[in-house]
């Protein structure tokens, strides 16, 4: 399977979503100041990054696409995500209360994570197929996930640091993430 | 950033209110929904031509330019199960230009190919990608794209990094996945070309 | 027609959707490779949130509280597609494709939905629509602004036109995405210097009048 090795490399290192892309940022810096809440990010990001792949494929190739209307993915990809992530929490609530409480604070800010239409839309302009969606899905996830995670450690232990004052908060931040970005080029020549 | 705590608060009130009135919720929603759906069909019903115009207008703009003196094109089926070719058309001189799909740094790249009669390419042109722009949008630029021209379609094109010998292509430097592609879609197009349209065959 | 000024005046600079709140981040870095492609995500993200802001504005009090995120979120969806489409229509060989995957997540741009839910909602049509165009321009400006640097920094241009002497050796860097993370963290220390220091010298001021 060539092919779907391709896309687990290229989503999770070569097209890394936050280092290379810029997609979920906004979680990315927001939710990076310890491992452990970038973790739990991550989990719920993946959870919800792959089941919205399938779904979003399901409701643009055997709805959109056979009645014509591929002009409204747009707001058929931003209801399939709303919708999971309210039905994901309803779920995992009821099924695993100890999973809910290390999810759940995540799961709402889910929607407006733009990795996660942007996969949606990426699959599609892809051509992919259903279950090459689902894996492109849960690797650019993975990605995220390390990008998160990595990110949030080098904060960690750089926090306590003295540096410029104008320089505290989310301009350090953008340059630790610049430098990070830099150490991910290498891997461009991979594919 | 700031917003997310209320956008939290007020998501978890939706999920523990939505289930007493939720036929009556329901419906709302989905009447913005229809309306929503409705507005946009006019939209799209009114903006469908100018945007098929547009994108026929571009593609024809890119066979002119990479088949100069063509004359009239007639349109030829493209044989199925091509995945790269997307269109092909044979020009009044017995040249061709075909449509063809490369995948570059920024996804899929569309590129116009014109050959002659004599299998040699006459010139490439992007149609449309989503190449990094002083970077891989380079490939739009002449000193890349012009090398293409006057190669045969005998021979499978490479790409490498400085100098290029023949049946090379030099890459733009820092855009490798992009010069690729570019290349990656012509080779498609020669291959295409020698297998269903050589005169003769 | 105070509030509607001081609506701009918000948007555009004490409340700068980019350099103050640090909202947007996606598009902001992504596409600022060129100064055109801010300019032309900065303005179809205020024409986005001006007809955003206007229809969520009108529908208020029609719209159930429980129900409303999805409410607005259809409503964005709605006038995203729209540009989309008219960018197709008439900048289908420039702009639309330089900005492409861009253009459907403006719908998950948190600043749309923020202002929807802080702004809109709870305020008349024609302030809200200001509210939208002062937030836009702030958003159009920052992205501008980054664009031009980057593309300067990166491509020896300015709008797409050569202005370096060929001695200038580009910095590719700067368009590529790591370019994109420092330039906008150099600007936002930039912005917070010069902010912390108005304030300290509107503390001085006070405090000389004391005297």
């Amino acid at each position: 399977m060539p092919t779907l090795l391709v896309i687990i490399v290229s989503s999770v290192f070569v097209n890394n979503f936050v280092l290379s892309r810029f997609l979920g940022i906004c979680p990315f810096l927001g939710v990076s100041k310890k491992i452990e809440t970038a973790l739990g990010m991550g989990m719920a990001v993946t959870f919800v990054m792959t089941l919205a792949s399938a779904f979003s494929y399901m409701v643009y190739n055997w709805i959109l696409v056979p009645t014509q209307k591929e002009y409204l993915y747009t707001i058929a990809f931003i209801l399939v995500i709303a919708s999971l992530v309210q039905f994901v929490e309803m779920v995992i609530q009821k099924v695993s209360p100890s999973l809910y409480s290390a999810l759940g604070v995540y799961l709402p800010l889910i929607t407006t994570n733009c990795a996660v239409l942007g996969v949606a839309v990426i699959n599609m302009q892809s051509k992919y197929t259903l279950l090459e969606s689902v894996v492109s899905g849960f690797s650019a996830a993975i990605g995220f996930t390390m990008g998160i995670v990595l990110f949030a450690g080098i904060r960690e232990r750089t926090q306590h640091n003295k540096i410029l004052k104008a320089f505290e908060g989310f301009p350090i931040a953008l340059i630790t993430a610049g430098l990070m970005a830099i150490a991910f080029l290498g891997f461009q020549g991979l594919i | 950033m700031q917003n997310d705590g209320h956008k939290m608060s007020a998501m978890s009130k939706v999920t523990g209110l939505l289930k007493n009135d939720l036929v009556r919720l329901g419906a709302i929603l989905f009447l913005i929904t229809a309306i929503a759906g409705c507005c946009l069909g006019f939209v799209y019903e009114s903006t469908k031509d100018v945007i098929a115009d547009k994108k026929e207008e571009v593609n024809q703009r890119a066979y002119a330019k990479v088949l100069p003196d063509a004359g009239v094109l007639t349109k030829l089926e493209v044989q199925p199960d091509q995945k790269a070719v997307l269109e092909v058309y044979r020009a009044e001189n017995g040249g061709v230009a075909m449509k063809v799909m490369g995948t570059g740094y920024g996804g899929d790249m569309e590129m116009a190919v014109g050959i002659d009669a004599d299998g040699n390419v006459t010139g490439v042109s992007i149609i449309s990608h989503g190449e990094t722009p002083g970077l891989g949008a380079k490939a739009t630029e002449a000193d890349f794209i012009d090398q293409y021209s006057g190669k045969n379609a005998k021979e499978t094109l490479t790409v490498v990094k400085g100098d290029a010998a023949e049946n090379e292509i030099s890459a733009i430097s820092g855009a490798t996945i992009t010069s690729r592609g570019v290349t990656e879609g012509v080779n498609e197009a020669l291959q295409y070309y020698t297998v269903y349209l050589k005169e003769g065959n | 027609m105070s509030t509607l000024l001081s609506n701009l005046k918000k948007g555009i600079l004490d409340e700068n959707p980019t350099f103050v709140q640090v909202l947007g981040m996606c598009p902001t870095l992504a596409v600022t490779t060129s100064a055109i492609n801010g300019l032309g995500m900065g303005l179809s993200v205020t024409a986005v949130l001006m007809g955003s802001n206007l229809v969520i504005s009108l529908l208020r009090k029609v719209i159930p509280d429980k129900i409303r995120i999805p409410a607005f979120v259809v409503i964005i969806a709605t006038f995203v597609t729209v540009i989309d489409l008219l960018l197709q229509a008439f900048f289908y060989d420039t702009l639309y494709q330089s900005l492409g995957l861009y253009i459907p997540l403006i719908v998950v741009n948190c600043i749309i939905l923020g202002r929807a839910e802080a702004y809109a909602s709870k305020n008349p049509p024609l302030a809200s629509v200001f509210d939208g165009l002062g937030m836009g321009l702030g958003f159009t400006i920052a992205l501008t602004v980054l664009g031009v640097i980057r593309e300067l920094l990166g491509a020896g241009s300015f709008f797409g036109m050569k202005i370096t002497p060929a001695s200038f050796q580009p910095a590719v860097i700067m368009i590529m995405a790591p370019g994109g993370f420092l330039v906008l963290g150099i600007l936002l220390a930039i912005f917070n210097h010069l902010r912390s220091r108005r304030e300290t010298k509107a503390g001085e001021r006070a405090a000389e009048k004391e005297e």
